[in-house]
């Protein structure tokens, strides 16, 4: 910033360098200008005062005690949510899915027992989903007066939306990346998405693959994207 | 004239506490659930500080908070320190806090014309957070942040450009058009020249 103390109107530079002065931010050479300026302008002295004057209102700690261990055991909860989401979506996989448990067992012996319970279940749950996926060839979510997309060979994703996202933003995101809800929400919010190879006729050509899927991942209104391995797909 | 001993951070100090921090983070990259905690505890109370003065509703303010944490949980491994880790995570708090917020209130346009004074009484000391509280809320929310970073957090300009990913000058604008509608509303922060 060192740019507002140069040229003829040193006064303007030094109105809007005073916020920064006050908080402490401006460099030393900045604040020496500054209050050479200060000392023979009451202008800015009073803009000056003034500054400071609502800095240290707003600057001021308060007395509020936020519950901040109870706001991270929420989430710790929700990410627990999602990584059970991971169990999932490996236990549907057919190769062993040993290496996560153990990875969590190391870092959470406790945690071990819960996984193992939840393992039973979510592989129930997971292989009756890949025998679903197996056996219905024809998409049942397309809508009649939709033309089908063509899904062989596409992406088969498992998804966590924003808790917040709108039902605008979400069917954006589904139409960026030429995706269709296959399944979901679970209990865990997790969705299945299909994602088309091919564009619908008159549309524009859609992204390659992993594209979209890197789309999906850096997007603000989704928080979890696990592609699912083509041999758990038809 | 003398900033603000706390806002006035050593260069020294803030390396240290940036080192700090990116040690913290590189064990949450490890997925590391003891330094995800501590790293929360450090900014929970600064993001809620934030968030609360623009929400007074901290049910939301704690749901943006986990918003930042649970991408700073996934991402953690992406960052490769081309600023601050403050900066980085302040600057996701920013977006999830922003986004949230225009859903739910759009608030007054950056263009609005002025805003009229509240009151040409006098106030005393102790009412005037409750009156810079009534100020703030209607500025536009780009003008409100800016304010808001730079003096209840206390980041620089550049810092605050990172934050809300645009030019510096655009920062120095919001920051210019604030003061200066606060300064209509608040009588008692005007001084008695007002």
């Amino acid at each position: 910033m060192e740019h507002y103390l140069r040229g003829a109107d040193s006064h303007e530079q030094v109105l809007a360098l005073i916020p920064w002065v006050v908080n402490g931010t401006a460099t030393a050479e900045q604040v020496a200008a500054a209050r050479a300026h200060v000392a023979q302008c009451a202008d800015c002295r009073s803009e000056y005062d003034r500054q400071s004057q609502l800095y240290g209102v707003m600057h001021e700690e308060g007395s509020v005690v936020f519950p901040a261990e109870h706001s991270f055991q929420k989430l710790i909860a929700r990410i627990d949510a999602a990584e059970d989401a991971t169990q999932a979506a490996a236990a549907a996989a057919p190769a062993p899915a040993v290496s996560v448990p153990q990875r969590r067992a190391v870092s959470s012996g406790v945690r071990v027992v819960q996984w193992l319970a939840a393992a039973v279940i979510v592989q129930a749950v997971g292989l009756g989903f890949s025998a679903w996926l197996w056996h219905s060839r024809a998409p049942v979510y397309e809508t009649l007066t939709q033309a089908p997309v063509d899904h062989h060979d596409g992406a088969v994703v498992r998804i966590i939306f924003a808790p917040n996202v709108t039902l605008a933003e979400l069917q954006s995101v589904l139409h960026a990346a030429g995706a269709q809800i296959a399944s979901g929400p679970t209990d865990t919010g997790l969705y299945t998405l299909a994602l088309a190879t091919r564009a619908r006729e008159g549309e524009a050509p859609l992204a390659p693959l992993a594209a979209r899927i890197a789309q999906l991942r850096a997007s603000p209104d989704v928080q979890f994207v696990l592609p699912l391995p083509p041999d758990t797909r038809p | 004239m003398s900033p603000d001993p706390e806002a006035g951070r050593t260069a020294e100090g803030a390396a240290s506490r940036n080192a700090r921090e990116r040690a913290l983070l590189a064990r949450v990259a490890a997925q590391d659930r003891a330094a995800f905690k501590e790293l929360y505890m450090l900014y929970h109370r600064r993001i809620a500080r934030f968030l609360t003065r623009l929400t007074a509703r901290y049910d939301l303010a704690e749901e943006i908070i986990n918003d930042t944490f649970w991408v700073v949980w996934q991402r953690a491994g992406d960052f490769r320190g081309a600023s601050q880790v403050s900066t980085w995570i302040m600057g996701i708090a920013y977006r999830r806090g922003l986004k949230t917020l225009q859903r739910l209130n759009p608030g007054p346009s950056a263009d609005e014309s002025e805003i009229e004074s509240l009151s040409e009484e006098p106030w005393k000391d102790a009412e005037v957070r409750e009156w810079l509280a009534a100020g703030l809320a209607r500025l536009p929310l780009e003008q409100r942040m800016v304010l808001e970073l730079a003096y209840n957090l206390g980041h620089s300009c550049e810092e605050i450009a990172l934050i809300m990913e645009c030019p510096v000058n655009t920062v120095k604008t919001r920051m210019f058009h604030g003061r200066r509608k606060l300064r209509t509303l608040l009588v008692t922060l005007a001084g008695p020249d007002k």
